[in-house]
């Protein structure tokens, strides 16, 4: 599915400021992999320079998604390509409602894979269906995007925007931050729903907490723009008890 | 010459003589609007020099039925129109049956001859409300325009479109002078919708003096769509709100090379409510610029002025907004927004809110932000497959929302909406 090589990058604005230095990860279909690591470590970058933000310069290496050079593409090709990334701080938009922009999401992917346009009735039927399982109110994907939205209310927004716009590959950028444990359960529970072998997932995360709900393949460890360490989900464990200080210094 | 031209125009009570007389002497008298007077600071006037100031009829009867645009809430929806072109009432081109007999639509002029004292009633009611030379010109110089009376207790539903068309020169400055005087009288409703356009050189100088009296109700929607290259519009807009009245005004800028629109607004009663509200969207080098004071001088009054502007190129906006709250308005609320976006490192716009307040007990606000479309919000929206420009484009209609919302009657709000729309997906360049 997914094949990074050697990946460097750095801020546009300051090239001085290198993040990524190197790092390598290959995700097989319907694998998911957790990326774990302090502050500071890169993380968020990898999921930034993998949507394809242009705040990011990659410097070296390369990223295939099936085979396809990602980082050849435009943010929304990758979109079209199977990349999705839930955000961190997920954007509000005010003057747009959830419905009108996930019916222009869905058909602006559609678009560029020159299929129809989704029909009402459809699109009705996915979001009521979509909404149901994530437990989101139908007043809510009325009001504009993310305006006004709880915490938890964004994170259940980015599943369902995950859900309806049927990715390949889902990056998660801690999406369990500012969750409370009934919201973690329930978007733990859509994501859970959504993995299946043609699938993949890379889901970043501080805490091993969330990886109580969503059962990681593979668990690596990421400081100072590299990944450090690999292994199982017993890896995340052994994180929780020793922390980041001692781990670290183990790695070899 | 200038006063035999206007009475070979118009024959006119001898008020209406000394008024015009007056005007003329204002106008030479005043300091001509240059960028030294602090009002015109930013809006230069020197396209006009030189120019013919004598209004421009002789185009007046060039237009035809097929010339005009579709009207602005389309055949169907439209059932009321007066069309006037370059400052002239065109009865055969318009149609008002579908108003009620009560109602009074007609010729400016034709209610002056039948009905003096009624419009020096209306007319003079606003002496002493601050003018400009551009203003006194039209007072000099208006040839005619739109008279809108509806008596008490009587209910318009119908919209009433003014088609406001200028034909102008392809070699020189062509002027023109409309007046429109509107009279909603108590417990009475309407609502006024208009669509200016133009063809070549000209300057559209129009003058509204609007009277909406206790309960009374008035919407007043303008879209100002004059010609791009050459067309130049003042407006000034001079308003009496009084007890419990209510005017929800809104003007859509998109077109014109340079247009200024300004609005004095003077609430007389307690509880009235006075709504100026905007969107000026322009590219290339146009210029727009809307300069609003309200005066709130009984108590419980609520204003409100909500401004978008979308600028690309090399265009100018200007926004001159001033609360003034008189001494003894108590409980005053005014509020005052203007929100511009700029596209482009030339695009200009310039904003001077100011409050002026002689009561303690007020609530007034205002708050402006010039920036450009934020990179977050835009990335987010490529992250989920809208190409660039679509994901612009939609940050930009979002953006005009909450003004354009501010457009009380529903239909007109969803019409003017499609129009910002429109304008945003097809001219411009992002």
């Amino acid at each position: 599915m997914l094949n990074i090589k050697n990946l460097k990058a750095q801020l546009e604005e300051n090239e001085e400021v290198q993040i990524l230095k190197g790092l390598d990860l290959e995700i097989g279909d319907g694998e998911l992999h957790a990326i774990m690591g302090p502050n500071g470590s890169g993380k968020s970058t990898l999921s930034y320079v993998l949507a394809g933000k242009e705040d990011y310069e990659v410097t070296d290496g390369s990223v295939e998604l099936d085979g396809e050079d990602l980082l050849d593409m435009d943010p929304e090709e990758r979109a079209a390509a199977g990349v999705f990334l839930a955000f961190q701080y997920p954007v509000e938009i005010p003057g747009v409602p959830m419905t009108t922009f996930l019916r222009t999401a869905i058909n602006a992917i559609r678009k560029q894979k020159d299929e129809d346009e989704i029909d009402t009735l459809e699109f009705m039927k996915l979001i009521k269906e979509n909404c149901r399982k994530l437990g989101i109110k139908e007043d809510m994907i009325k009001r504009p995007v993310n305006v006004g939205y709880s915490g938890g209310e964004k994170k259940r927004a980015e599943v369902l925007q995950m859900a309806i716009l049927d990715p390949k590959l889902c990056i998660l950028d801690e999406t369990d931050s500012g969750l409370d444990i009934d919201a973690l359960k329930v978007v733990s529970e859509g994501v859970n729903n959504l993995r299946n072998e043609n699938r993949s997932f890379l889901i970043i995360t501080h805490y091993q907490r969330l990886l109580d709900y969503i059962k990681p393949d593979h668990v690596h460890i990421m400081a100072d723009g590299k990944i450090v360490q690999s292994g199982g989900p017993e890896l995340a464990l052994e994180l929780e008890e020793k922390g980041y200080g001692d781990l670290l210094n183990d790695a070899p | 010459m200038a006063q035999s031209e206007t009475q070979m125009i118009n024959p006119k009570p001898t008020w209406l003589q000394a008024m015009r007389e007056e005007a003329w002497s204002d106008y030479q008298t005043s300091d001509y609007p240059t960028r030294q007077v602090e009002e015109w600071k930013y809006t230069n006037l020197k396209f006009m020099k030189g120019a013919d100031l004598t209004p421009y009829t002789d185009a007046a009867q060039n237009v035809t039925a097929q010339d005009l645009p579709e009207p602005l809430l389309g055949k169907e929806g439209q059932k009321a129109r007066v069309v006037i072109v370059n400052g002239v009432y065109r009865e055969d081109l318009s149609n008002i049956s579908a108003l009620p007999q009560t109602v009074t639509v007609c010729p400016l002029n034709e209610a002056l001859a039948k009905n003096e004292g009624l419009l020096e009633t209306y007319l003079k009611r606003f002496e002493g409300t601050a003018t400009h030379a551009m203003h006194a010109l039209n007072t000099h110089y208006f040839t005619n325009g739109v008279f809108v009376y509806v008596p008490q207790g009587e209910k318009i539903e119908q919209p009433i479109e003014i088609t406001n068309v200028t034909v102008g020169k392809s070699d020189a400055l062509a002027c023109c002078y409309p007046r429109h005087v509107f009279v909603v009288q108590e417990n009475a409703e309407a609502t006024i919708l208009e669509h200016l356009v133009g063809s070549d050189q000209y300057l559209s100088n129009i003058a509204y003096d609007i009277t909406v009296q206790d309960n009374g109700l008035l919407h007043h929607y303008r879209h100002q769509n004059e010609n791009q290259n050459g067309g130049h519009q003042i407006s000034t807009t001079r308003l009496s709100i009084n007890e419990k009245s209510h005017y929800d005004g809104f003007t859509l800028t998109t077109g014109a090379k340079l247009a200024r629109n300004e609005v004095h607004g003077k609430m007389h009663g307690d509880d009235g409510t006075c709504r100026v509200n905007g969107c000026y969207l322009n590219k290339d080098d146009q210029h727009s610029d809307t300069t609003i004071i309200i005066h709130h001088e009984k108590e419980r009054g609520v204003s409100n002025q909500v401004f978008k502007g979308i600028l690309d190129d090399a265009a100018r906006g200007v926004f001159q907004g001033k609360i003034h709250v008189h001494p003894g308005a108590q409980k005053t609320d005014g509020y005052q927004l203007n929100n511009a976006i700029l596209l482009c490192n030339q695009a200009e716009v310039d904003v001077k809110p100011e409050l002026e307040i002689y009561a303690d007990d007020v609530k007034c606000s205002h708050g402006a932000t010039t920036g450009q479309l934020d990179d977050g919000s835009l990335f987010y929206l490529r992250s989920r497959g809208l190409p660039e420009r679509q994901a612009k484009q939609l940050l930009l209609q979002a953006f005009i929302t909450e003004a354009v919302d501010e457009i009380e009657h529903e239909t007109i709000r969803e019409t003017f909406t499609e129009l910002a729309h429109i304008w945003i997906k097809t001219q411009l360049d992002i």
